[in-house]
């Protein structure tokens, strides 16, 4: 005698739901991609991201521009940026920060800028230019760059934890963020303004995955 | 014997899936790559992890070597890219992996994919370090020595050993005007080193800028014992520079495979590292400098790597004991399980178990044996250095610059010829092919 074996569920059906799941799970497969927008914000992790950026140049710029130096200066002062030092433990290009300052601040015209990273470049060319390859009257007249007033500097922090080591089903960790600016006159070495920016982020993941 | 019945059908087949995907031994690529490495083809050994085929298990293992190989041949920007690639999958691998567990618990631990030892998740950044050093960004090395701060922290009793890193990354941090979190750091390696003159020749300008006359007191009590003048070496004067010199000599030793018989027909593998010396290129010895032809007086700061990787796989002892108990409990009771159906059945079943039962030995193998650091200042210039290493081991560097208040970065590794100093390449082995000549 032989045995049957009879399911709940007849085979078309149970055939049709496999081929459904498969569908499913292929679709999510596709590759896409979405325009962001660069003003938002959009965190993946807790790590340093666009957001972060946009935050701490909106800040600081405002601060800046309304601090006494800037803001009483009769004419607009000029500055050379001396770069963000980044101590955090996250390879971040602190250039970014800055330039996007030194953008904000030109722009609206309270702050005049050196391009130091062009000093060698300028000097290279200044040097063409009297070698005999410019006609002397196109050539650039020497020791006319401006001097700057102020020096812009700053430092990028941050302090990572993660939750302690205990039977639980997520890990956390958080991690914080301090960005300070600074403007140094540059004649009396004081520091006549510094302002700083703090984020904190909290991230959570499952322990268990499969 | 009987057909399996329907119930221990399941039980049959996984046994057979288990025993085919245990032709799993360490993916094919990694191996051969090692072994071009270490015959002197490191180019050949990075198109073969590059092209290969590698198991997702291993990627891990992959980047790690495939990491180091760059770096010791001078590609340096193909290493960064592969560590950093490493470090977040380090990351990434922080979890409990549900399916690889249940698998792991039939077959081995190798089913599972690699995590790396916790000595191995610092030594990533230890090379990083050298990488960005080399290249002469001390603010990349010092995020990457923050980064082994973070290691050191969570398994600190594990990697007390390793002296050279934590020098390392408090030399970095001193660098980059942190003179207290140096000083921090210096103080542990000082302590981990047993007061090693090395260390406290290093320490003490760090802790006298850090304000800490306490530290400062205690370097110059053990640079009491400094005949030779080791401390004088390493503080800079007007027109001087500093030499900072690292060597990456000999081979890491590799995991074994234990064996442990509880009963004729139940055995547990499990991986240890041999009590052996490392084998190497250069025979270990005192290292000596010759600087023009002078002799410089040194206390190179030194980590046996093989050292600190066993304190690191015991430090999972534990972790390694109740998985292979759990492995072991689960196989018998399916192996029993069978039995009842069938005895013959219960005996391939339990066979298959038995060969399947095999110790997780992967680790990054292409590794040094030995690092050693040492620091010396020298009058700015063009210089002829010397270095010594051991019996054979020796290099000559006709062409040392050292700038004034500045600090030269010289990375020297074994080569199948002896001691070489790794020099930054251009192109990375994948990228764009190198223009030919323009004729003149």
């Amino acid at each position: 005698m032989t045995h049957h074996r009879t399911g709940l569920v007849p085979r078309p059906v149970q055939r049709l739901a496999v081929a459904a799941l498969l569908a499913l799970s292929l679709a999510g497969c596709a590759a896409t991609t979405r325009t962001l927008d660069p003003e938002g914000t959009t965190n993946y992790d807790d790590t340093y991201g666009f957001s972060d950026k946009n935050e701490i140049v909106d800040v600081l710029t405002d601060s800046l521009a309304a601090s006494r130096p800037v803001a009483s200066a009769p004419s607009a002062p000029i500055a050379v940026i001396y770069g963000v030092a980044n101590r955090t433990s996250e390879h971040i290009d602190t250039s970014g920060i800055t330039d996007d300052i030194r953008n904000a601040l030109l722009k609206s015209g309270d702050l005049r800028f050196v391009n130091r990273p062009q000093r060698d470049n300028l000097t290279l060319e200044a040097d063409y230019q009297y070698a005999g390859f410019v006609a002397p009257e196109q050539r650039v007249a020497e020791g006319r760059q401006v001097g700057a007033d102020y020096i812009v500097s700053g430092t990028l922090r941050s302090i990572s934890k993660r939750e302690p080591s205990q039977w639980r089903l997520t890990k956390k960790r958080y991690t914080y963020y301090s960005m300070t600016l600074e403007l140094t006159d540059l004649e009396t070495g004081e520091l006549v303004w510094a302002d700083s920016v703090e984020l904190a982020r909290e991230l959570s993941q499952p322990i268990l995955r499969w | 014997m009987r057909r399996p019945s329907g119930r221990f059908r399941p039980a049959v087949a996984l046994a057979g899936l288990a025993l085919i995907l245990n032709g799993c031994a360490t993916s094919g690529a990694i191996v051969k790559a090692r072994g071009d490495f270490r015959a002197g083809q490191p180019d050949v050994a990075l198109q073969t992890l590059a092209s290969g085929k590698v198991a997702e298990r291993d990627r891990l293992v992959a980047l790690m070597e495939g990491g180091f190989i760059a770096h010791a041949s001078g590609r340096i920007e193909d290493s960064i890219r592969q560590l950093g690639q490493a470090a977040r999958l380090v990351d990434e691998l922080d979890a409990v992996f549900v399916g690889e567990q249940g698998a792991s618990l039939l077959i081995n631990d190798r089913a599972t994919r690699y995590r790396g030892e916790y000595a191995e998740r610092l030594w990533i950044r230890t090379v990083q370090m050298l990488n960005h050093l080399m290249l002469g960004d001390w603010q990349g090395a010092s995020v990457e020595a923050r980064q082994a701060i973070e290691v050191f922290d969570r398994h600190g009793d594990a990697l007390q050993a390793d002296v050279f890193t934590r020098t390392l990354l408090a030399r970095v941090l001193d660098a980059v005007g942190e003179p207290d979190s140096a000083a921090i750091e210096y103080a542990r390696a000082f302590e981990q080193s047993g007061g090693q003159l090395g260390v406290a020749a290093f320490a003490r300008t760090a802790a006298r800028r850090a304000g800490r006359p306490d530290d400062v007191a205690r370097y110059d009590k053990a640079l009491e014992r400094d005949a030779e003048g080791i401390a004088r070496g390493v503080r800079t004067t007007a027109g001087q520079g500093t030499l900072l010199l690292v060597m990456s000599t000999g081979q890491v030793a590799q995991k074994r495979a234990g064996n442990l018989f509880l009963a004729p027909d139940l055995r547990i593998s499990f991986p240890y590292y041999p009590n052996f010396p490392d084998s190497g290129f250069s025979d270990e010895g005192r290292i000596r400098l010759l600087l023009d032809g002078e002799a410089l007086p040194v206390d190179p700061v030194v980590t046996r790597l093989s050292r600190v990787a066993e304190a690191s796989l015991s430090a999972r002892a534990r972790q390694v004991a109740t998985r292979q108990t759990l492995r072991v409990v689960t196989k018998q009771g399916l192996g029993a399980a069978a039995a009842k159906e069938d005895p013959a059945l219960g005996l391939l079943v339990d066979a298959v178990f038995f060969l399947l039962e095999e110790a997780d030995t992967r680790s990054w193998q292409t590794l040094p044996g030995r690092w050693s650091l040492i620091e010396h200042a020298m009058p700015a210039g063009n210089h002829r250095l010397e270095v010594r290493a051991g019996r054979d081991g020796r290099v000559v560097l006709d062409d040392l610059r050292i700038d004034a208040g500045a600090t030269s970065v010289v990375v020297l590794t074994d080569g199948p010829q002896g001691l070489v100093r790794i020099k930054p390449r251009a192109a990375p082995v994948n990228g764009p092919p190198t223009p030919p000549p323009v004729p003149p």
